[in-house]
């Protein structure tokens, strides 16, 4: 190897040293910033993990890729000759020896002395010890790595931070449902409610214990729903029966009565009868009457399988008359509970995704659903608009989805805005205002919502998001 | 002494080396003093010791002459010293058969190594009267000139401006001056040295450590010494520093400098240091070179304004702080 080599390799050397040594120079100046941010970003992540969770990943993943970026730039930098002798003469501590050999010219005896003089010089020299730098740079990749790894933890959409958090949120707002269906059983009694209510009750109280076991809540969460799905079934069940039924009671009173003209309703043909019904009356169609009463105790409706069979072997007008109050008792129960059919469609969602959030494998919290009084039970619950026309059960069983149309008097009252639009597969009309004023209008009439209420901070971002959520998306063509 | 070859380096080293030995047994003490005034006698230059009397200036100038086998002479400057009394003149001279005729009678500036002993005490008519000898080596006398022989050095002395009887020596002459020395007290062990040395039967004697033609030989081979163009152009920026229209210039030498320091002091800078390499051991010229001779060689050639007179700042603490500035800029990369 000739002295050029020997000196070439020196000036490697020193290059990479010195590289080294402005890194640990850029990663000594911005750490303590890094480490501070990071830290009060993970701190305001934890104090409030819903409205700093996007805001904490993006400034760690900026801050940790911008330290990356500072602390590599230096390692790309090229050195000019110069520059790389001058920090040879700086690591060797030479006296500028490096640096004349690469700026002098290259003939002459002064410069052959010069090079055996620089490489004497070179060879007594020692490099110095970069332990400081080493230290450094090894403390700013353990500070990367723990902001790009391990500071990850903290973020609240990870499962250890997110799963607690989300469940917190899912069971405050089953809360709230479960206050609502409170209410409605309350406000219509009938007995298949008011056993759903007991077991809210319980679910509630078991809430409330926050030393409960989720095996527990699981437990209550599963009764409450095979009370619901029994209930539902039962309801569809009736629901396809009572135009047999309408139609089988008004036969019975008017056998005259023409196949082709409108069936009445269930409530329409009860009235009817109760009104046309003779001293010696005696139905026209027992069998009919008796088959229906058959079908209707297979679907588990007993007292109405039990008064339309009475009605069926009634032999005057007293024992009809009885059989036909019988008749209008249970309709009556049977259609409150049809009241509550959405809510517990409804609430047997919430209750999924709160089982979901309890078992801590939630996506999303109960709060992103819309709460019962939004979706058609009107006048039930907080948010409600107590201008909303009342239904009734009939009208709820055998008419139409009820369409609302906000209007300004409407939209004045009430902590929420709710505008039920006239669907096409509803009333067959086109909408009163086109999706696209709609949708205008949505955005300001939410955030007037939203504003003068007096929310939790906590919980302002989840009303903002359920505002979106149920925001009339608007389809381009 | 080839100047093409650097092999005589180590002769020039011992020549150099020899010459401090010598004058070492007379002077105590002073040991950077005389390093710095035999780099400027082997540079060419004249060199200004400022100090208190009896630091054995006088001395350091004599024991330099007998070393260097030059001839020698010593003016004591006073106000009444003329420019006559210095450079010499025509006197009328009468021989028999013959008429009378002028003849120049030269003066003490015609020999190799001139002590100009308390220069400011003359009046500044006769120090200006050095202003051509020191420069152009040459004496114009009657509209004649002469020119002096080479080597030619002059050494004066002077006692600090604040002393009485003073006259400040005009700027021209000032940047003449290749170095400006302060000479200081010597520390306890060379001060009692010297009571020894003094008051003691004295048999020292200076032999000669080369001639003046060696000397002028000395001077061109530490000229061929190369000089890195970056540290030509870092000699540029100290000099540069010193001047306070300069974007560069700090905020102290803008306060307080009114006039920086002239191309002399590049030129001092430089030789200086490549004289000062090869005592080193080194065949280039080094940083480290420019900052060790920036005061000597700026101090005088700074003037500085009214504001630093009467806040009694020194040119040296301004220099000081440009090397410093200076010094951190230049390792930075």
């Amino acid at each position: 190897m000739n002295s050029s080599q020997d000196f070439q390799t020196a000036l490697r050397s020193a290059t990479r040293r010195q590289h080294l040594r402005l890194a640990a120079r850029i990663a000594r100046s911005a750490l303590p910033m890094a480490s501070v941010v990071a830290v009060a970003g993970m701190v305001l992540a934890m104090v409030s993990p819903q409205l700093f969770a996007d805001s904490a990943r993006v400034i760690i993943l900026l801050l940790a890729l911008a330290l990356l970026a500072l602390v590599s730039f230096p390692l790309k930098r090229r050195l000019s000759p110069s520059q790389a002798a001058k920090a040879l003469d700086h690591d060797l501590q030479l006296p500028d020896s490096a640096l004349a050999w690469v700026q002098l010219p290259n003939s002459g005896k002064w410069r052959d002395s010069l090079q055996a003089e620089t490489l004497e010089r070179l060879r007594a020299a020692s490099s110095p010890p970069l332990s400081s730098e080493k230290k450094t740079l090894t403390f700013a990749g353990i500070l990367i790595l723990t902001l790009l790894l391990g500071g990850w933890i903290w973020i609240p959409s990870v499962p250890r931070v997110a799963a607690p958090a989300t469940e917190t949120a899912n069971l405050t707002a089953l809360d709230e449902v479960l206050e609502d269906w409170t209410t409605f059983v309350e406000e219509n009694p009938n007995p298949a409610g008011e056993e759903i209510k007991q077991a809210a009750e319980a679910l509630e109280l078991a809430l409330q214990d926050r030393e409960a076991k989720r095996s527990d809540l699981l437990v209550r969460i599963a009764t409450v729903e095979d009370r619901i799905e029994a209930n539902l079934s039962s309801m569809d069940s009736l629901q396809s029966l009572l135009p047999a039924l309408a139609e089988a009671l008004s036969a019975a009173v008017d056998p005259s009565r023409s196949p082709s003209s409108p069936p009445p309703t269930t409530s329409e043909a009860l009235e009817k009868m109760a009104a046309q019904l003779p001293a010696d009356f005696t139905a026209n169609n027992a069998s009919e009457l008796e088959e229906l009463a058959r079908q209707m105790s297979e679907a588990g409706h007993t007292a109405l399988a039990e008064a339309l069979r009475e009605l069926a072997i009634a032999s005057d007008g007293k024992q009809a008359q009885s059989a036909i109050d019988k008749l209008a008792q249970t309709l009556s129960d049977a259609e409150a509970l049809a009241d509550a059919k959405q809510m517990m469609e409804l609430a047997q969602m919430q209750l999924a995704a709160a089982k979901e959030g309890t078992s801590g494998d939630a996506k999303g919290g109960l709060s992103l659903l819309p709460k019962l009084s939004e979706l058609g039970n009107p006048g039930i619950g907080a948010g409600s608009d107590p201008d909303f026309p009342e239904s009734t059960a009939v009208r709820n069983l055998d008419a139409a989805p009820l369409l609302a149309p906000i209007n300004s008097a409407s939209q004045s009252t009430g902590e929420a805005r709710v505008q039920v639009l006239p669907a096409a597969e509803g009333l067959q009309e086109s909408p009163a205002r086109a999706p696209s004023n709609t949708a205008a209008t949505e955005g300001p009439l939410s955030e007037e919502a939203i504003i003068p209420e007096n929310l939790p901070v906590v919980h302002r971002a989840t009303v903002r998001r359920y505002f979106e959520a149920i925001r009339p998306k608007i389809e381009t063509p | 002494m080839n100047p093409s070859d650097p092999s005589f380096a180590t002769e020039f080293r011992e020549k150099i080396r020899k010459l401090e030995t010598e004058v070492g047994k007379v002077i105590v003490g002073q040991d950077k003093v005389l390093e710095e005034v035999i780099i400027a006698i082997v540079a060419g230059g004249h060199v200004l010791l400022e100090g208190v009397p009896g630091l054995g200036k006088t001395m350091l100038v004599r024991s330099l002459a007998s070393a260097l086998d030059l001839s020698f002479q010593r003016i004591q400057f006073t106000p009444d010293l003329m420019p006559a009394d210095l450079l010499g003149t025509n006197i009328l001279v009468e021989e028999a058969g013959s008429h009378p005729r002028f003849e120049f009678s030269p003066g003490p500036v015609f020999c190799n190594l001139l002590l100009g002993d308390e220069i400011n005490r003359a009046t500044p008519k006769t120090q200006s009267a050095l202003l051509e000898a020191m420069q152009e080596h040459s004496v114009t006398i009657g509209g004649k000139t002469r020119p002096l022989e080479r080597p030619f050095f002059v050494l004066a002395t002077q006692n600090p401006l604040e002393m009485e009887g003073t006259y400040p020596l005009p700027e021209a002459q000032l940047d003449r001056f290749f170095f400006k020395l302060r000479v200081g007290y010597p520390d306890r062990t060379a001060f009692e040295e010297i009571l020894r040395r003094t008051t003691e039967p004295n048999t020292t004697t200076i032999q000669s450590a080369f001639n003046g033609t060696e000397l002028n030989e000395l001077g061109d081979f530490a000229k061929a010494v190369p000089v890195p163009p970056e540290i030509r152009s870092r000699a540029a920026d100290l000099v540069m520093a010193t001047h306070p229209e300069t974007s560069s210039a700090s905020a102290s030498v803008k306060k307080f400098v009114r006039y920086g320091a002239s191309p002399r002091a590049g030129q001092a800078l430089l030789l200086a240091s490549k004289i000062r390499a090869l005592l080193q051991g080194r065949f280039h010229v080094a940083s480290e070179d420019l900052l060790a001779f920036a005061l000597p060689a700026l101090r005088h050639r700074v003037l500085l304004n009214f504001e630093a007179q009467a806040d009694g700042i020194d040119a040296d603490v301004l220099i000081s702080e440009i090397c410093e500035e200076k010094s951190k800029a230049w390792t930075s990369i």
